[in-house]
């Protein structure tokens, strides 16, 4: 108590005027626990769609990017600096989006310490029928082993497993909205075909969701084989090369590399994803901007309330300067008035704010669109906790400094002289 | 004995709202040990003079000095360390912390000056 003269002052005022405490703490707590709940919230959302991302695309896809245009042949002829050449309606080489030598690129690619798993595949449009019912999407010729070891297509299986598609000839794993749209079940036989008119007969060996709502309604897995069949091209024939690194936030470095080292497009999941990142980069902006302006409303409730309690006691610091407390001293007091708001206010923000995200993560929500999930998965990041609660106490600090401040400057003559 | 106070050629005006000049020519010595009492009618000037040599004050012509010490050249938190350790107050209306017991009201110069510890000073 000796050390602190001011402390005995800052609680009698905290427990005498304590509705005034309540509810300027109250303001803090709100800040707080909306602060935790909406950042949870988003960024929760955030990290699952992420996650689902880096685990259903490539961390780095390899393919021949057809939209290139050739430059025009006259160019070999004519150097630039000496003529114009203008050609009108230039169109792409007649080329097939064949990576060539694509499997040695595979085995290359697969003695680099950085990368976890390579899966060649390719891919083309195709019509799935089963009776009258037709429905159009991607087929993928996969080595499904290899391509298991990327995706972790075993865990998403609803039925089937995936190691039937190497068993059963002709097999073939439809996504879980497609397989519905369909209205086939395990086992049933679909007819697959192609753009070039190629029918084959296939049999449904797995259903597999995962939570990504656009694949899951169009994709579906069968054996590169098979694959080459229905696009009538030849054994070696892949499109696509998908890599998983050991480590994520290599993919924009290794990207760039590999495409200077195989000449052909090499794209990290960052830019095959990019319309998403900046989705996500509006919405933390809004978030934020939310979080402040709440922090600043409870802010100014700080502020009125030490300010109006600044007024009411005039009289208090006029007499504890008179006798003996300095300018210092009395900015002191209601400065740690203010933070003492904001560190409880703050505190019980923080529980309150776990314990609504606690409940809200527990309570099934069944979201159907973007992303399926059966929970919301709500983010528990001690940062956000640290953040808020720093936020906080700025708040407060600053809303508490300024009518503190003012307090200190308060001349106790002109107070007891005007009485 | 020692010269505990001192006021020396003190004038005092009041400007608002009109100019007055309150004290005149104040040239006061207090004693150590000494027992002094201030007598006139209200609107004297009593309180006013008291304000000035209790160091409240600072805004006059001439000098108080306090045990020798000339009170106009010491800062803000020298007088507040001065009031509190040398000089009590017993204001004319009852200027009493209301949100604080009457033990606490009496305690809270000696919880300042933080000489004594917390039993002692209670006590």
């Amino acid at each position: 108590m000796n050390r602190f003269p001011i402390l005995k002052i800052v609680i009698t005022h905290l427990t005498s005027r304590k509705r005034q405490t309540i509810v300027s703490m109250l303001g803090v707590t709100f800040g707080i626990t909306v602060f935790i709940f909406q950042a949870g919230v988003i960024t929760g959302l955030q990290d699952f769609f992420i996650e689902k991302t880096i685990n259903s695309t490539a961390h780095i896809h390899i393919f021949q990017n057809k939209n290139q245009k050739s430059p025009p042949v006259l160019r070999n002829v004519y150097s630039e600096d000496d003529t114009w050449i203008s050609v009108p309606n230039i169109k792409s080489k007649n080329e097939l989006p064949k990576l060539k030598r694509g499997l040695q690129i595979v085995e290359i690619l697969e003695s680099y310490p950085e990368v976890s798993g390579v899966s060649p595949s390719l891919s083309t449009q195709a019509i799935f029928k089963i009776g009258v019912a037709d429905i159009s999407g991607i087929i993928n010729g996969v080595d499904i082993r290899k391509e298991n070891r990327l995706f972790d297509l075993e865990q998403d299986m609803v039925s089937g497993s995936i190691i039937r598609l190497e068993t059963v000839n002709n097999g073939i794993i439809l996504g879980s909205g497609l397989a519905e749209s369909l209205g086939t079940v395990l086992n049933d036989n679909i007819t697959v075909v192609s753009p070039g008119g190629i029918a084959l007969q296939m049999k449904v060996v797995g259903v597999l969701d995962t939570g990504l709502r656009d694949l899951d309604d169009s994709r579906a897995y069968c054996s590169i084989r098979n694959t080459q069949k229905l696009m009538n091209v030849t054994g070696s024939y892949i499109t696509d090369i998908n890599i998983k690194l050991e480590d994520v936030d290599q993919s924009g470095t290794l990207a760039r590399e590999f495409e200077s080292r195989f000449g052909y497009t090499a794209e990290d999941w960052k830019q095959a994803n990019e319309g998403i990142f900046s989705v996500f980069r509006i919405q933390n902006i809004v978030t934020y901007l939310v979080i402040i302006s709440i922090l600043l409303v409870s802010g100014f409730g700080i502020f009125n309330i030490l300010s109006m309690m600044i007024y009411e006691k005039m009289n208090d610091i006029a007499i504890l300067k008179s006798i003996g407390y300095t300018d210092i001293d009395i900015r002191n007091v209601f400065l740690l008035e203010a933070l003492i708001i904001g560190f409880l206010g703050g505190l019980i923000g923080l529980v309150i704010g776990f314990v609504i995200s606690w409940i809200t993560s527990i309570i099934p929500t069944n979201i159907e669109g973007f992303v399926s999930s059966e929970y919301l998965n709500i983010n528990f990041d001690p940062a956000f906790y640290l953040l808020a609660f720093i936020f906080g106490l700025v708040a407060t600090g600053i809303a508490g400094y300024l009518p503190a401040k003012k307090a200190s400057k308060i001349d106790p003559i002109n107070i007891i002289r005007s009485q | 004995m020692k010269k505990v106070l001192e006021a020396k050629e003190l004038n005092k005006y009041f400007y608002k709202p009109v100019e007055f000049h309150v004290l005149k020519d104040i040239n006061l010595s207090v004693y150590s040990g000494e027992f002094a009492s201030i007598v006139g009618p209200s609107g004297s000037g009593k309180s006013t003079l008291l304000y000035a040599l209790s160091s409240l004050d600072r805004e006059y012509q001439g000098q108080v000095l306090f045990n020798d010490i000339e009170l106009k050249t010491l800062t803000n938190e020298k007088l507040a360390h001065l009031r509190n350790k040398s000089i009590g107050f017993i204001f004319q209306f009852h200027y009493l912390l209301a949100d604080f017991t009457a033990l606490d009201n009496v305690m809270l110069p000696g919880l300042k000056l933080g000489e004594l510890p917390h039993e002692e000073a209670g006590r």
